[in-house]
């Protein structure tokens, strides 16, 4: 036959008591068949001593806080994860769904899909009627794609804003710049500029050529970038921008192939214009 | 309240066969040592350009990936592929 203990504490002086609630049912209190210790009231409810986990008066439950904000609040401790989900037994994704009230729709689902040893694709999934289905992915090289598409070649891996320094590196001699300042907004390996330059000089005779572009322009072949003056008083033509293969310059045309050129004196004039390419 | 500007080469990056170096500076403002603004500014180091006005850091990536074999092929190439008139 088991037997049951009550083991008084030398030290203490406290009375504890087991007190019956206020009901007409019968209750059983069963210990656990194994080993271990049932320890009742000790950082569960919101007096309690610990905060490793709290359930307070409004049935908000805190992890590692005493003061949950929402029905599930977690702190992180001294490490920087406040909580970590698992892969499930096969290894390969771990989800977090969000659902109606209900619980019946899956509306939407933030997953991680292992694909290799320290190695995880993000998947965030909405539902338009049906089946949540991915609709955005972060590939573990970097870079978001769309619709579950999976290529790094079509993932959009950077973003980013700021200036150049535009300079007329061929076609004005004795150059001095008024005002050279160009912007550049890269979206993937595309590079879109501009730039606005106001010069003094004499032109040499020579083509223009504009250098100083942010990113070097991609070398392979055909890839030549392109764009047009906005802006500009040193001719009365419309100027054509072409790349340089691999370099960080384009050269000046109008009229198709008619290299842009002049022998005139320059006293503040401007050539301003776009240029947009493809970068490495 | 105090604004202070910090200028800084915040990323250095080498691309393509003929190791263009990619260089973005950081034009960081802070108040009370609180980074409020950020801005960038880029320039592209070509095998064969002057490069002697670039910060120590990038002068020695500079001469480590601009050799003279790389100068000699980034000249031909451009030499091949400027256009036709």
């Amino acid at each position: 036959m088991s037997k049951i203990a009550l083991n008084s504490n030398a030290s203490g002086s406290g009375v504890f008591t087991i007190e019956s609630p206020n009901s007409d049912t019968d209750r059983t209190l069963n210990l656990p068949d194994k080993a271990g210790t049932v320890q009742v009231g000790e950082g569960i409810d919101d007096n309690a001593t610990s905060t490793a986990l709290t359930i307070t008066s409004g049935e908000y439950v805190g992890l590692g806080n005493a003061d949950p904000v929402t029905p599930f609040d977690v702190t992180a401790r001294s490490g920087a994860f406040a909580m970590a989900m698992r892969a499930r037994s096969n290894n390969d994704y771990a989800f977090f769904g969000m659902r109606s009230y209900d619980g019946t729709e899956d509306l939407g689902d933030i997953a991680i899909l292992r694909t290799a040893a320290d190695t995880g694709r993000m998947l965030f999934y909405t539902n338009n009627g049906g089946s949540a289905t991915v609709k955005m992915s972060i590939l573990p090289s970097g870079g978001i794609t769309f619709n579950g598409d999976t290529a790094a070649a079509n993932a959009l891996d950077d973003y980013e804003e700021g200036t150049w320094t535009p300079s007329i590196s061929s076609g004005i001699n004795s150059i001095s710049y008024n005002t050279a300042i160009g912007h550049y907004t890269k979206v993937g390996n595309l590079v879109n500029t501009d730039f606005y330059t106001r010069v003094t000089g004499t032109g040499s005779g020579a083509q223009f050529v504009v250098s100083g572009l942010p990113y070097a322009i991609k070398n392979t072949n055909a890839i030549r970038g392109g764009g047009w003056s906005t802006y500009q008083n040193i001719s009365s033509n419309t100027v054509q921008f072409y790349g340089s293969q691999g370099g960080t310059f384009f050269y000046c045309y109008i009229n198709g192939y008619s290299t842009f050129t002049t022998t005139s004196s320059l006293n503040g004039h401007f050539l301003i214009g776009t240029f947009s390419y493809i970068t490495a | 309240m105090a604004l202070t500007e910090s200028v800084e080469v915040d990323k250095v990056e080498i691309v393509g066969p003929f190791k263009a170096v990619q260089v973005r500076t950081a034009t960081v403002i802070y108040k009370d040592d609180v980074e409020i603004s950020r801005g960038f500014h880029r320039h592209v180091i070509s095998a064969g350009d002057d490069y002697s006005n670039e910060t120590e850091e990038v002068q020695a990536i500079c001469a480590a990936v601009h050799t003279q074999e790389v100068i000699d092929a980034k000249e031909e190439n451009d030499a091949a592929n400027a256009p036709q008139e």
